[in-house]
Order: C-alpha cells, then sequence, then structure tokens
C-alpha cells in the first residue's frame, strides 16, 4: 500500500504543472503629500542585472495609495514585462519615459502606464527633453568603441531616432539647453581610470564642442535657477572622494568635498545623500554655504540602510528619498517633511532608483 | 505504527551477513586492491551510488544530468549542452563541494565552483555523493576538508582471459546539433595474462595502458516558449523563441597506466586534458533574446598515486596532481562591455596518507596535504584596455588525523581532525562518524540490514581567488565560512537472495535487493562570504555576512526486483525536503525566508526493467522522473520572485547484443517526454522534449 502511494506521486505532480502568472500590482496606503500641484510620483525599480525586474511604482500624492508594479498589469502582452535594469524615468509632453538599460530601450508611457511605443536605444542611461526632442545618454556609440559615449535624439513626436551626438567615454545624467547640451562623461568601463569630463554638445549640430575638466568620475548634472551646473564627481572609489562641483559659465567657482552619492535642488537648497557612511547633506545654494548636518531630524536615518534616489517636491518642498536596502530584496521610499521629519514610508520593487512627479 | 513494529520484530530475528556484504561492496566501490588487514567495513556511512548499467542507462549526458537523481542535492543549471552547471549539496552552497576525479580533488581556486557538465559519462564507471566527507579514515586530508563530495570514478579496465586489447567506439547523436563520438583502447601490458574480469582485485603483477579520447559538438539552438497568465486567467502572452549563443565544441583525452605490482601495491599515472569552447547564454529578459559571451576553456592535469602496505598493519598512499587551467573569457556583444578577460591557474599539489591497524578493531591515520595554487589574471576591455597581468599565488597546508573502531558488530565510529592553514589563517575542524548496527548479532539477514548512523562535522569553504582579489571588490580581510552538519540516519539494506552481485557489472543484477534510507539533517552556515553591493555604478563588496540554517529530510526506497522470465526490474524514488533559511538579521525583510533556489521539496525516480537472454543479450526500458518544487530565485520569498516547479519525464530503451567477440550498445533517450517548458535558473529557459542516440561497439 505505501508503495502504491509512492509510485502515485509522479501522475500526481504531472497533473499539477503550472503556468506561471504574471505578478500583479500591490496597493499600499500612505499619507500622500497633499496640496502637491503635481498628482503623481513615479518610482523607477531598477532591479538586478539579468533578473528582468525592473518595475514602475505608482504614488497617487493626493489620495497616498502607493501602488506596485503596474507595468505588467497595465500591459500583460509585452513578452517579459518591462525589462532589465531600470535607468532613468522622466515625464514629458504628457508621457512617461522609462528607461530601460539592460533592454536597451525607451519605453514611451500613458501616465497610466500603458505602452505607447518602445524606441531601441542600446545600453540607454539618462533622458532629458527640450523643443520635442527627447536627448538619451548611451554608453554605446555607433562605432562600438568603448571610449566614445553616444547621445541619441528622439522626435517625440514620430518617436524615431533623428540625431546622435559622440561624446566622451560612457556618459550618465545630461542638461539640455536651447543651445548646448551638457553630459557627465564618467568612463565607468575604464576604471580605476575614470574620465572627469563634461561634453559639450552644440544642440543644432549635435557635434561635440568642448570638454570641461571637473573632477573624475562625473555621474550627475543639475542647474539651478541662477542657471549655474552642479556636477557630482563620484571618485574612484579608492583614494579620490566624491565632490560637488559647481560651474558658473562653463568655469569651476566652487568645489564641495562631500560623501554624495545623489543630489537634488529645490529652490535654495541643494540636497544630497551619500553611503559608506550613510549622509545627508545640505548646501545653501546662493550663499555657496554648506549644512553637513544630517537633515533627517527625526532619527528615522537609522532604519535607511543606503540612502539611493532622492528628489524634492517644489510644490510642497517634501523631500523623498529612496532605500535600495541590499539591492537584492525590495526597496523602501520615504518622505520628510522641511521639518526633517518622516511623513511617508511605502515598500518598493527592488532597487528603487529614479523618481519623477507628473 | 503497527507496520513498523512488525519490521522491527522482523529484525530481531537476525544474522551475520549483511557486514560481510558490505564489506564486499567496499572493496569493489574503491578503487583498491588493499585489502584491509581488519574485518572493518572502511566506510562507516555508504554513499549514495550511481554505477553501471544503471548509470549507463540513465538519460544524462553528463555527470550533473546523473546528479539530479541523488537526494539532498540541488542541481543549477543554465540549460543546453553548453550552459554551466553546478550543484549544491544539502543547500550549503556549491562552494562548499569537493569534487574528486579518481580519488584526488579537482580544484578551482579561482571560484571555488566545479562546472560539472564537462565530465562526460562515457568514461565513468561510478559516481558517488558522500555528505560529510567520504567516512573512510584512509584518505588524504584534503578530502576531509569539504561539506558533501562527489567521487567520480573513472572506468576501469577489465580484460576476459587472454585478452590483450579492449577497445569500444561509441557515436552519440541528437537534438540540438549533437555530435559526440568518443573512442578508447586499453591494452593489457602483463607479463602474463591471468587476469580475468572478476579476479582484478587480486590481481598480482598486471599493468595496464587505458586510453579514451572524446569530441563533442552541438549547436545549442532549441525552441523555448514563454508563457505567462494573468491573474485572472488569461493568457498573458505566449511566445516561442530559439536559444542562442549556447553552442559548444569540446575535445577530452585521457591517458592512464595501472599497475598492480603484488597483492597489496598498486599504483596508477594519468592524464587528462579537457578543451572547450562555447557561448554563454546569458538571461532572456525583455527585449534580448541573445547576447554575445564566449567561454574557453582549457584544462588539463596529471596525477600518481601510489598505495601499498606493509607487515599486515601499515597502510601508506601517495597522492600528487599538477593541474593547468586557462580560461578566455570575451563579451562579444557590441551593446555591453566589451570584456576580454584571461585567467590561468597552476595547482601542484600532494599529499601523504599513512594508516596503521593498533588492534583488529583499531585502526588511525595521518595524514598530510601540500597544495600550491596560482592565478595570473588579465582582464581588458577590447578595444580600450589590456591591463597588467595580475598574480596570486597561495599554499594552504592540510593535516588530518583519524581514528576508527569498531565495537564487534555492532557499532563502528570514526573520528578525525583536520587541521588547515590558508591565507595565514589556521583552522581545525573535527568530523565525527557513527553506525549502529542493533541487531547485527541476530542471524536473521533482515534484522541485520538495519543500521543507524550519524555523523556531526565542521567544514570550511575557504574564500576563492575572486572572492578576495576580484578588482575594486575582493577583500584580503576575509574569513573562511563556516559549515556546521549534524546529521542521523537509518540505512535498510537487505539483499534478497543469497548471492551479492557486483554492482559494476553491466549485466542485469541477478539477486534481488531492497534498499531504504531516511536521513534527518541540521545544518548551519555561517560568515557566509556574500557579494554586498557598495554604492552606485553596482561596485560590489565581498563581506562575510549572512547565516543560514538548514533542516533537511532525504529519503529514499529502492529495489532491485527478479522477476520471472529473465526480467528485473531496479524501481527507486527519492525524496528531499529542505527549509533552509536566512537568518542573518532579524531586521532583514527576508528574515527567515528560505534562501534562492533551494526548493522545500524535490522528488526524483529511476525504474529500470531490463530483460536478459540466454546468450547474455539484453534488452532494457528506463523511465525516469524528476520534480522540483517552487522556489524563490532572491531572498525574499516573495510573488517577484516565485520560480514555478517544474518536472521532467526521461525515457531510455537500450538493447545490448553479443555478436561473437563484439558487443554491440544501442541506446535512444527521450528528455522531458511531456515538453515542460521551465527555468532551473530564472530567465535562462530549459529545453524542450529532445533526443539522443548513441551506438556503441565493444570489443
Amino acid at each position: 500500500m505505501k508503495k502504491n502511494h509512492f509510485f502515485l506521486i509522479p501522475l500526481f505532480l504531472v497533473s499539477c504543472h503550472e503556468l506561471p502568472v504574471s505578478v500583479p500590482s500591490n496597493q499600499q496606503q500612505t499619507a500622500g503629500d497633499p496640496g502637491s500641484t503635481y498628482a503623481t510620483m513615479y518610482v523607477l525599480n531598477e532591479g538586478n542585472w539579468g533578473a528582468n525586474k525592473a518595475s514602475i511604482d505608482m504614488l497617487d500624492l493626493n489620495s497616498g495609495i502607493y501602488t506596485t508594479n503596474l507595468y505588467p498589469e497595465r500591459n500583460p502582452n509585452v513578452v517579459k514585462e518591462l525589462g532589465d535594469c531600470g535607468s532613468d524615468i522622466a515625464a514629458y509632453g504628457g508621457r512617461i519615459y522609462a528607461v530601460i538599460n539592460n533592454s536597451h530601450k525607451v519605453e514611451v508611457l500613458t501616465p497610466s502606464i500603458h505602452r505607447i511605443a518602445q524606441v531601441d536605444i542600446p545600453t540607454p542611461r539618462y533622458i532629458a527633453f527640450h523643443d520635442n526632442i527627447a536627448y538619451i545618454t548611451s554608453y554605446v556609440s555607433r562605432t562600438n568603441t568603448p571610449n566614445i559615449g553616444a547621445i541619441y535624439a528622439v522626435d517625440t513626436a514620430s518617436l524615431c531616432v533623428i540625431d546622435t551626438a559622440f561624446v566622451g567615454p560612457q556618459p550618465d545624467e545630461l542638461i539640455v539647453r536651447d543651445s548646448v547640451i551638457y553630459c557627465t562623461c564618467s568612463g565607468g568601463y575604464n576604471y580605476p581610470n575614470y574620465d572627469s569630463t563634461i561634453s559639450v554638445v552644440n544642440r543644432t549640430t549635435m557635434h561635440e564642442v568642448r570638454k570641461i575638466i571637473v573632477g573624475i568620475n562625473p555621474i550627475r548634472i543639475r542647474q539651478d535657477q541662477q542657471g549655474r551646473l552642479w556636477v557630482l564627481c563620484s571618485g574612484n572609489y579608492a583614494d579620490v572622494s566624491p565632490s560637488i562641483v559647481v560651474l558658473e559659465n562653463e568655469q569651476i567657482i566652487h568645489r564641495f568635498d562631500v560623501n554624495a552619492s545623489n543630489m537634488a535642488i529645490c529652490g535654495d537648497t541643494l540636497y544630497y545623500v551619500g553611503t559608506y557612511p550613510n549622509t545627508y547633506g545640505r548646501i545653501r545654494i546662493s550663499s555657496l554655504e554648506l549644512i553637513p548636518d544630517c537633515w533627517i531630524t527625526d532619527g528615522s536615518d537609522k532604519d535607511i540602510q543606503t540612502p539611493y534616489g532622492l528628489l524634492v517636491n517644489p510644490s510642497t518642498r517634501t523631500i523623498y528619498i529612496t532605500d535600495a536596502v541590499n539591492y537584492t530584496s525590495s526597496g523602501r521610499l520615504y518622505g520628510y517633511n522641511q521639518q526633517g521629519q518622516r511623513i511617508l514610508s511605502a515598500t518598493t520593487g527592488d532597487v528603487p532608483a529614479h523618481l519623477t512627479l507628473y | 505504527m503497527k507496520k513498523l513494529t512488525i519490521s522491527i520484530l522482523l529484525s530481531l530475528m537476525a544474522s551475520l551477513s549483511v557486514l560481510a556484504n558490505e564489506i564486499d561492496i567496499d572493496s569493489i566501490y574503491l578503487d583498491e586492491v588493499t585489502v584491509m588487514a581488519s574485518s572493518r567495513p572502511k566506510q562507516v556511512i555508504l554513499p549514495q551510488r550511481l554505477s553501471g548499467s544503471e548509470l549507463h542507462t540513465l538519460s544524462a549526458l553528463n555527470v550533473a544530468d546523473a546528479l539530479r537523481y541523488f537526494s539532498g542535492v540541488q542541481l543549477k543549471d543554465y540549460g543546453g549542452v553548453g550552459g554551466i552547471k553546478t550543484i549544491d549539496i544539502r543547500s550549503m552552497g556549491s562552494q562548499h563541494v569537493g569534487v574528486y576525479y579518481n580519488g584526488i580533488q579537482i580544484g578551482n581556486a579561482q571560484n571555488g565552483v566545479v562546472d560539472l557538465g564537462k565530465f562526460a559519462m562515457d568514461e565513468l564507471e561510478a559516481i558517488e555523493l558522500y555528505h560529510g566527507q567520504k567516512s573512510d579514515i584512509f584518505q588524504s586530508a584534503r578530502e576531509m576538508g569539504n561539506a558533501g563530495s562527489i567521487y567520480l570514478q573513472s572506468r576501469k579496465p577489465y580484460f576476459a582471459q587472454g585478452e590483450r586489447i579492449h577497445t569500444r567506439a561509441s557515436m552519440r547523436t541528437g537534438s540540438f546539433g549533437l555530435a559526440n563520438p568518443s573512442v578508447s583502447l586499453d591494452i593489457n601490458l602483463s607479463p602474463s595474462i591471468l587476469t580475468s574480469q572478476h579476479s582484478t582485485l587480486n590481481t598480482q603483477h598486471s599493468l595496464f595502458l587505458t586510453m579514451s579520447a572524446s569530441y563533442l559538438r552541438s549547436d545549442g539552438q532549441y525552441p523555448f516558449r514563454y508563457r505567462r497568465l494573468t491573474p485572472s486567467g488569461s493568457v498573458a502572452y505566449d511566445t516561442t523563441a530559439y536559444r542562442h549563443n549556447s553552442d559548444i565544441q569540446a575535445v577530452r583525452a585521457e591517458i592512464g597506466l595501472h599497475h598492480y605490482y603484488s597483492a597489496s601495491g598498486y599504483w596508477r599515472l594519468q592524464g587528462y586534458t579537457y578543451w572547450s569552447e562555447r557561448g554563454v547564454p546569458g538571461a532572456i529578459v525583455n527585449n534580448v533574446w541573445s547576447n554575445g559571451e564566449r567561454l574557453e576553456d582549457r584544462n588539463s592535469f596529471a596525477q600518481f598515486q601510489w598505495q601499498d602496505n606493509f607487515f599486515h598493519r601499515y597502510h601508506i598512499r601517495l597522492l600528487a596532481k599538477y593541474a593547468n587551467d586557462y580560461t578566455h573569457y570575451r563579451n562579444l556583444d557590441t551593446r555591453t562591455l566589451p570584456t576580454n578577460n584571461t585567467y590561468l591557474q597552476q595547482e601542484v599539489y600532494a599529499s601523504l596518507i599513512q594508516q596503521v591497524n593498533i588492534l583488529p578493531s583499531w585502526d588511525i591515520s595521518v595524514a598530510y596535504d601540500l597544495q600550491y595554487n596560482d592565478l595570473t589574471r588579465q582582464q581588458g576591455i577590447s578595444g580600450l584596455r589590456s591591463s597588467p597581468k595580475e598574480h596570486y599565488n597561495r599554499w594552504s597546508h592540510f593535516c588530518s588525523i583519524a581514528t576508527a573502531f569498531n565495537v564487534q558488530s555492532y557499532l563502528r565510529v570514526q573520528a578525525s581532525a583536520l587541521l588547515t592553514h590558508i591565507n595565514s589563517n589556521t583552522k581545525l575542524t573535527p568530523a565525527v562518524f557513527v553506525s549502529l548496527s542493533p541487531l547485527a548479532s541476530l542471524s536473521s539477514p533482515y534484522a541485520k540490514a538495519l543500521t543507524i548512523n550519524a555523523f556531526y562535522k565542521h567544514s570550511y569553504r575557504y574564500p576563492t581567488f575572486n572572492d578576495l582579489y576580484y578588482t575594486d571588490v575582493g577583500n584580503a580581510a576575509l574569513r573562511p565560512e563556516l559549515a556546521r552538519q549534524a546529521s542521523v540516519g537509518l540505512r535498510y539494506d537487505i539483499p534478497l537472495s543469497s548471492s551479492s552481485s557486483s554492482s559494476t557489472s553491466t549485466s542485469a543484477s541477478s539477486s534481488s535487493s531492497f534498499l531504504m534510507t531516511l536521513d534527518y539533517y541540521h545544518n548551519r552556515v555561517t560568515d557566509k562570504i556574500i557579494a554586498f553591493p557598495k554604492g552606485q555604478q553596482f561596485r560590489w563588496a565581498m563581506l562575510n555576512l549572512g547565516e543560514v540554517l538548514i533542516n533537511g529530510i532525504d529519503a529514499s526506497v529502492g529495489a532491485t526486483i527478479r522477476l520471472p522470465l529473465r526480467f528485473s526490474l531496479t524501481p527507486r524514488v527519492q525524496y528531499t525536503y529542505q527549509q533552509a533559511i536566512d537568518v542573518t538579521s532579524p531586521n532583514d525583510s527576508y528574515y527567515r525566508h528560505q534562501i534562492p533556489y533551494i526548493p522545500h521539496h524535490s522528488v526524483s525516480a529511476v525504474s529500470g526493467l531490463s530483460y536478459q537472454s540466454r546468450r547474455a543479450d539484453s534488452y532494457g526500458l528506463n523511465y525516469s522522473f524528476i520534480y522540483v518544487g517552487e522556489r524563490y530565485s532572491q531572498q525574499e520569498n516573495i510573488p517577484a520572485n516565485y520560480v514555478p516547479a517544474w518536472t521532467s519525464h526521461d525515457l531510455t530503451i537500450y538493447g545490448e547484443w553479443n555478436i561473437q567477440t563484439i558487443r554491440l550498445h544501442a541506446q535512444l533517450e527521450i528528455n522531458n517526454l511531456a515538453g515542460t517548458d521551465y527555468e532551473v535558473i530564472m530567465n535562462y529557459p530549459m529545453p524542450q522534449t529532445s533526443f539522443r542516440a548513441t551506438l556503441s561497439i565493444i570489443y
């Protein structure tokens, strides 16, 4: 009798073979961000390399409802979902653009995360917009040489690549202005010999016109209200520490040696975060005054393991920060008020990294 | 309950031949001629073993395929012929597993993992799996250093009376453009040819030369299908694509010289070389259906072993090895980092093992092993830079002392201590193995067949060169990772008819037998070496962070049943339950969650039906089944990380005919009969139904 049972196991298991089900979205109630002129904040979770787990979460700032993993539910027919390694997310012209690095594409979406189109760009990194053109930095230029990066220009109406500019190696964040594009060149492939320049590209001709030396491994760039550029140089993770460099008329006017890995500007304040050790600092933009004290005042920085993404809602001045935890499990999103008190928290997908308001 | 009582009662009626039987099996198991002076069986706890016709009629192309049929084992398989295949024993991690080829470990100081897909079945006679370590004290010190060990034993030459040359040629072909010819040639160089197939154990003065070579190619292109349902049950998507960049070409050649120069003395010299060039099939992610990673491997080694005994009490064995391994990794995908890295590793190893029989029931042994490893690494980016060669080396010392004794036929005990000195880090690890045959004095074979065994062991997994020196990531201050194992088990092994048959016999077994095992184990892995990302740009740091608690049950039932009309049936079922949970910190969201890729339940079954004609022709049908339960691909046990359970049904049909002096073997294998779409590793699809056909001629 016992033996008979054993031989039934295979038959039982055959009948149990299950088809995988796409992962449904999940909702959490948070406090939201009342009074915001923006209705929604999107969170792009990177997911681990090869895991195909890039995902988009959405926070309804009025109701406070935080919804994770919207894409598969809204686009059930897209094979293998959103893709591998989310790299940037931005809103422009009533659409959401999600840059998916290891799926070599930019996903163009409606605000409700329904797919409009996919634009193929090899190894894309960051996106910025100007005059109805999307500019996307890419580690791969057409020449397939790793010491030249590229900026792809995509017409947001036709969603076709209309031009390409060659820039320095492994370009990351960029700022687009009427006449020029400033793009950080990290040189990340060539560690420990990182690049240390910003490529300045003529927007009309799409040619690199000059390079500005800023510091080792520049990866982030922001502009303030006076039009100055703020560049975060990551250093070489060995003897050169990170720094934030301020440029006015393409000349360095100040360098802050701060432990920063991400920054966000709101009004006259630049917020920065860093790791090893975790750092939460501020810079007064107009006076170039560094306020290194932790801007989190309620002690809740203790349970942030790895500060990662950073954004300030300009309408409410709520500071959003993501915690990538150990990079291989669900992250967290936190909101802080101007007094540095936590007012919001939510569980995100893996490696929440990029935030945008719509 | 009633059944249990009856079986205990049955067991109470006893006799004496099981131990003798085990000794007999042991001496065939081991690749040695020495018959121990004591009556004590060499191993306290017997391994799981696949050998002879049972091994070769499995639907398995390589060792990794065959290991799926052992309990307590999880195979990591990236798919196809070329996909890398590694195993994890009792959830402790692949780097805790030692792989031994003819008694000497196959090393990989670079990453600590051996790709078992590289080892073909043709030249193997047996595969054994030991939990803890081989519980035999006459072994090298290094063999005591793993948490689990796999022993691959290559085919030993068998010569019929008066035979000088023994040849074997086979051709295998099948799905994925598989072509796999192999040849072997054994030459009997003995001055007088007196040996016969069944007398090798006591052969004196025989000298054999064995040679073999094989070639393998496969284009690795197989269709796979991704289907998803929406939570409401309708089809979300359903797409079929071809696996690319999974091709492989490989060449293997081996040579061996075996000399049995006296009743107890024996030496063997072996050379092995393997070369392969293959695609590394990458993860299938959105918008990416092929990639461009290529891997070229060259593994060569020469090994020597000598053993003898003197004065009936003193046993000595000497091992020596030189290995040279070259790996070239390139990424040809122009969209990603065009990596171009080469790694050259060398290993020099020597071991001296001595054992003394103090009393007929008491032995002690000491062993000392010395090992040198080096790695020369050159990492570059095609078209950008080529870093200077980096060179790393290390010396490792292993010293062990062990003792074994038995109390009549009831109790067998073995205890050992291993002192390891690596990277100026000295560790002492104990191991104790106990086997109790409570009813051994009774005359009934049913009672004697019961043994209760247990072991407790510590072992360290040492940081590999990659862990220590990986560019910008290595952490020279890493401590070794500690695994502590406790295991207790029952074994009920009964021959149902008198004559014990050699399990190496290639013909159908002539006697019936029944074997049942049940093991419970509790393991704890601490100071687990994990890669932890550090800041932006995915810079990983290696840390001693992590603790895993493992509770498991392995159960197996197997039998050989002689049926009328020269038929015999060999059913075998194994079941493994594993709870392997991450207990690093209660603050983690995955605290007490099952660790990645360890299912709670897994089952494998093999059923063989064979028929042997009066002319010793044989025919057989082998059905095998594997079930691996649901798993999670990452630390958190959440729907986003869920990997569904999978099943695979394989079928083998074979025939073997004797035509004058030639034996002809034909075999057809059908793998994944139901054509199930599944993944062992998330985003690495496995093949649907595939076929293989083999024709061998043995002369």
